[in-house]
């Protein structure tokens, strides 16, 4: 019987890292991973990319929405003809998790190695969270629907905010226990034990075709200075709920992670697919003249649609 | 002329007062082979044999492949009812009942509905003559997607719900986006965002409601490095502000609007302002002589020549005479002979010049006599004349063959002593037999034989 771990947590909170945790934890364990994308291109699939992994791709949209839950499926039952001791999924930013529990008795009848649905674990950015939280429905039954909440960037958040945070999770998930971290560094064995299934009914997905945020992908030229790449993205950050991909900045690739304002930008040294950065909207079709002013202040050489 | 010319326009840059011309022959360039506007739509081999026809006699510096606002609809779900003669139209509507916005999931793909009619077309138009003239790809604008989707009731709702409006535009302009993006990548020159119904609303609900999806339209295709065009249709002149503040590249305008005052308006705006030769009494009902002159009128009537582009008002009708667009082409491109040819067209002392119609039933051969406007200038009388100087080999001994050119005074008083109407004209032993139809070669050949044989008792 293999395991299935659910990563869940908004966009930017850490769930790439922590899949590197638990990739990095069960080496040794055959282990399948279903790297889901809210955008058109699978970024973190590349981050995670490993040999030996086997890994699969679910890109535009959210797995429990209805435009690509059929793929989803296909690929759960697809993968349980491996006989692996974990399947771990992570979600996109905006997955609404509601219908898991439904999807798996779906797909009971027809898998070759039978499915223990473990739990969600619910990564939180300690930072944003009190900002973000009830932005989107989905992100409430991230946490509702939560076995494990992980509340990650605890270095960045005075105790008060702890407090605070602490209060609405609870608020929000009686059950479910809770760990402060930083860069997800949590003992990975304690919280795949800590880790059960929700006691919450499972309930329908609120993520629909019709509700998905616009995303649009972003084209930089090498010819972009890091300065030019810095002012474009400070523009736009407001716009959006998430920025991310590679970048080559010279003879350099970057890889690049925001969150709104939070934005990180890291030397990758590996080859990079292509230098794009996938944004999520936040103001619906309004980003597209975000981008352009942006590019028009900034960059309008080396960064295009 | 040619493409170089219109993206000269396009990129506001100055062209020496030399104008570019873009005939808007959506169903209508059907016609010119003998299809109808529903063969033309579904079918791109039909298309791209009428497109080359399009290019070919009408010499257009831009030219779009299709005229059909109603290719997003039915691949949403509408139902369409179709027509020979025009293009289809919308009869059901997805929301008409119950308010919805459609799957995101049915965002236009090369493959959805008649896409791929419209893209093969677009590769193969783009490979010929992409080079030559600039090639438009037309999408449904935001409102009119809107409002097919939701029927009549959607301007209820523009009072009643404006955040359903917002939600639905918002939908429409990102899937006109993505048909953007199709088009782009088949090599399309200029996006063009068709919405008639803009000129239904009124400015104030237009700048508070479509502002955004438009210019969320116009900003994705600039940054995807091609321009823009906004078609209206109807009296938009009210809307022309609050269209310039989306921010195309350029717009288009039929005759209901003025155009002197709307280039004032696009001139502040830097947005180049095609049209608005009339559909209907010029192009359709026209005589050539109406045609070249309300081109010239046109041009006439603008001081300012930057910015301009001279196209008929919006999709021309199926039916109009190919004479009178190749009228337009030629007033367009060469101004100073077609007023020579006005000139002529009003002049009476032509009557005065003794003609001698020749005494064809003695002529031993066929006698093929061809009128037309400038065989060097206009496409479709060059067409008329190399129809028979290709196969005149073929067929010397049994016709000859003159040239006969509107800008000649004895020409002219020939033309008017025949009876002829329309050029360019074909004809044989005195019967005009080939009127604004340029006879393939086989066909050409036997008719002569026919007409030979005849005289010759054979």
């Amino acid at each position: 019987m293999t395991q299935l771990i659910l990563l869940t947590g908004f966009l930017g909170t850490g769930k790439t890292t922590l899949m590197e945790r638990l990739l990095h934890y069960y080496e040794d364990s055959p282990v399948g991973v279903i790297v889901n994308e809210f955008g058109e291109i699978n970024i973190d699939a590349r981050l995670l990319e490993k040999d030996g992994t086997i890994m699969r791709e679910l890109s535009n949209g959210s797995i429990f929405c209805s435009c690509i839950k059929e793929n989803f499926i296909k690929a759960l039952i697809d993968m349980s003809c491996h006989e692996f001791e974990y399947l771990f999924i992570e979600a996109s930013g905006l997955a609404d998790p509601g219908n898991m529990q439904q999807i798996l008795e779906v797909i009971e009848k027809y898998t070759v190695h039978s499915y223990d649905y473990s739990g969600s674990i619910c990564i939180l950015d300690g930072e944003a969270f009190l900002e973000l939280n009830n932005i989107l429905p989905a992100v409430g039954n991230q946490l509702t629907q939560a076995g494990v909440v992980l509340v990650n960037k605890e270095d960045l958040i005075s105790p008060a905010i702890k407090d605070e945070i602490q209060a609405e999770v609870r608020n929000a998930n009686t059950h479910a226990p809770i760990y402060f971290t930083s860069y997800c560094n949590i003992d990975i064995n304690t919280l795949v034990m800590n880790l059960q299934p929700s006691k919450s009914a499972s309930l329908d997905s609120t993520n629909t075709p019709e509700n998905r945020p616009q995303t649009l992908v972003i084209k930089v030229l090498p010819s972009v200075t890091m300065k030019e790449l810095q002012g474009f993205l400070n523009s736009i950050a407001p716009y959006t709920y998430r920025m991310k991909g590679f970048v080559t900045v010279g003879d350099t690739n970057y890889s690049l992670s925001g969150v709104r304002s939070h934005m990180m930008i890291m030397p990758w040294t590996r080859d990079i697919p292509s230098s794009e950065i996938v944004v999520i909207s936040a103001v619906g079709i309004g980003l597209t003249g975000a981008i352009a002013n942006a590019i028009n202040m900034n960059a309008p050489k080396s960064i295009k649609l | 002329m040619g493409k170089e010319l219109l993206m000269k326009v396009l990129n506001h840059e100055d062209t020496n007062g030399q104008l570019p011309w873009i005939p808007f022959a959506g169903v209508h360039a059907g016609k010119l082979k003998g299809y109808s506007g529903r063969e033309v739509l579904t079918d791109s081999a039909k298309l791209i044999e009428s497109l080359r026809e399009v290019y070919k006699l009408y010499q257009p510096d831009g030219m779009p492949i299709t005229f059909d606002l109603q290719l997003e609809a039915e691949i949403l779900g509408c139902e369409l009812m179709w027509a020979d003669y025009n293009p289809p139209c919308v009869v059901s509507h997805l929301f008409d009942k119950e308010k919805g916005i459609p799957c995101k999931c049915k965002f236009p793909t090369p493959e959805s509905g008649r896409i791929p009619v419209v893209l093969e077309a677009m590769r193969v138009m783009k490979e010929e003559i992409g080079d030559k003239t600039a090639l438009y790809g037309l999408i449904c604008g935001p409102l009119t997607l809107a409002s097919h989707l939701r029927g009549s009731d959607f301007f209820k709702d523009i009072r009643k719900d404006p955040d359903y409006v917002v939600q639905l535009t918002s939908f429409c302009a990102e899937y006109a986006q993505k048909m953007a993006d199709l088009y782009i990548e088949a090599g399309m020159d200029v996006i063009a965002v068709v919405d008639p119904l803009v000129s239904q609303i009124s400015p104030k609900v237009f700048a508070n409601l479509m502002h955004e999806p438009f210019k969320a339209v116009f900003d994705y295709i600039r940054l995807k490095g091609v321009k823009s065009s906004f078609f209206v249709c109807g009296n938009a002149s009210y809307q022309i502000e609050v269209m310039c503040e989306t921010h195309p590249d350029s717009m288009a305008v039929d005759e209901n609007v003025d155009m002197v005052a709307a280039k004032a308006i696009t001139d502040r705006y830097n947005i180049a302002l095609s049209g608005n030769i009339p559909l209907t009494t010029t192009m359709l009902f026209g005589t050539q002589q109406d045609n070249i002159k309300g081109v010239l009128d046109l041009i006439d009537s603008i001081d300012n020549k930057h910015n301009l582009i001279i196209s008929p008002g919006c999709d021309m009708p199926y039916d109009v005479p190919l004479e009178n667009t190749v009228a337009c082409a030629l007033a367009v491109h060469h101004p100073d002979d077609a007023r020579a040819m006005v000139v002529n067209y009003s002049a009476s002392d032509f009557d005065q010049i003794e003609i001698e119609i020749p005494n064809y039933s003695a002529m031993d051969k066929v006698y093929i006599e061809l009128f037309t406007l400038d065989p060097e200038q206009c496409a479709a009388c060059t067409y008329m004349v190399k129809s028979v100087t290709d196969i005149f080999d073929e067929i010397k001994d049994m016709a000859d063959y003159i040239v006969y050119k509107y800008y000649i005074k004895e020409d002219i008083a020939r033309t008017a002593k025949m009876g002829l109407k329309n050029l360019p004209t074909m004809c044989l032993d005195g019967e005009s037999v080939y009127i604004s139809i340029i006879p393939d070669g086989d066909e050409l050949i036997a008719e002569i034989t026919k007409r030979y044989n005849a005289k010759h008792n054979k």
